[in-house]
């Protein structure tokens, strides 16, 4: 007859999930066979090695672990914020938001004081400057030599022709 | 600003939640709640206690950056268990196993309990702190020649007393996937231990 070790039920439950009728079994084989008589021993021996082993593993936090982890996150991530985070966003959105409110202030300061431009007449008269203006700035008319005059009010209306 | 006894007093849902939203407070909270568990579960994968501490370490700050995904299915707790499964397994993953423990790397210490275990009959009941600590240093010898994975199951099941089902819920792990890395490991464990006791009792004999 073909011997039945008993080595499988042993390593596959564990010996404390076996049944009443599956430990029988095993006490029964192993005190026919050397074999699974050790096995059984160092399985046992096994098991109370563990439970001594967790009865021994323990390890509590340090005072104020939870600081040192802030620490940590603060360093990491917050200060190094990845480019598409939304925190990184806002927080760059405060000088953006302060940069606004100034350049919103000055423009409203700016429609209060300076002069309105009320049509398109008044505008046109500004921009009269060009040709005759530059000959004004530069010197008056009368101390150019004809051709002089003509040459500025010639190169006068190239400019504004390009633009 | 919210005073601190508030945090302390907050539901696990909404710490995540506060915390996911950028209260700094209610991870500190979060942190002080659960720490001592993670602790206790990096314990099982690190034998140095500044290695447990760094691991922990590396659990929160996970933690903190995926708390967005913590939708407040099942607890924070069993959450924050297996992240720290993950993380201790992630970081021991690059580590190489120890080779088998042979008996000739015992230290005197746990030679001598080890024969001492043989000659009466193997006993582990009624044993002095000292002894205790003898037995677990040599488990954790035996412990680190395994893949991590597998240590920690053993350790759940056969260290701890605890079922399939509950070490699935700790790991995320399926059922089928335990039980045959259990069957696996209970066998390679048994066999080192037999081994370790087969060289002792020959000595024992011989002398
Ligand atoms: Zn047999």
């Amino acid at each position: 007859m073909k011997v039945v070790h008993v080595t499988e039920i042993i390593d596959g439950k564990g010996l404390g999930a076996l049944a009443d009728s599956e430990l029988e079994l095993v006490e029964v084989h192993a005190a026919e066979c050397a074999d699974c008589a050790e096995a059984l021993f160092a399985a046992r021996f096994t098991q109370g090695l563990l439970r001594v082993h967790a009865e021994t593993v323990t390890a509590e936090p340090p005072a104020f672990f939870e600081t040192r982890v802030l620490a940590t996150i603060r360093e990491k991530y917050v200060e190094r914020l990845p480019f598409w985070s939304f925190r990184r966003w806002w927080q760059a959105s405060y000088g953006m938001v302060g940069a606004m409110v100034l350049i919103a202030a000055v423009l409203g300061m700016l429609t209060l004081f300076a002069p309105a431009a009320n049509d398109q007449g008044d505008m046109s008269s500004y921009s009269l400057y060009s040709t005759e203006a530059d000959v004004l700035n530069k010197r008056s008319a009368r101390d150019l030599s004809r051709e002089q005059l003509l040459e500025v009010i010639y190169s006068g209306k190239k400019d504004q022709g390009k633009r | 600003m919210r005073l601190a006894d508030e945090y302390g007093t907050m539901s696990e849902i909404d710490l995540a939640r506060q915390a996911a939203g950028g209260d700094e407070s209610a991870f500190a909270e979060i942190v002080k709640r659960f720490s001592p568990r993670v602790f206790s579960y990096s314990a099982r994968f690190f034998k140095r206690h500044s290695l447990v501490e760094e691991a922990a370490q590396e659990v929160f700050l996970k933690a903190y950056t995926q708390l967005a995904n913590y939708e407040g299915r099942g607890s924070l707790e069993g959450w924050l268990t297996r992240i720290t499964v993950t993380t201790c397994i992630n970081i021991l993953r690059s580590t190489k196993p120890q080779s088998e423990l042979t008996v000739s790397e015992l230290s005197d210490d746990e030679s001598e309990w080890l024969e001492e275990r043989l000659m009466n009959a193997a006993s582990l009941d009624h044993q002095t702190h000292e002894d205790k600590l003898i037995a677990a240093d040599l488990v954790w010898r035996v412990l680190e020649t395994l893949p991590p994975d597998e240590s920690f199951l053993i350790q759940m099941l056969e260290g701890e007393g605890a079922t399939v089902k509950e070490v699935a819920r700790m790991t995320g792990w399926s059922e089928a996937k335990i039980k045959t890395k259990a069957f696996r490991v209970r066998r390679r464990m048994r066999e080192s231990i037999q081994k370790l006791l087969n060289a002792k009792d020959g000595r024992l004999r011989k002398g």
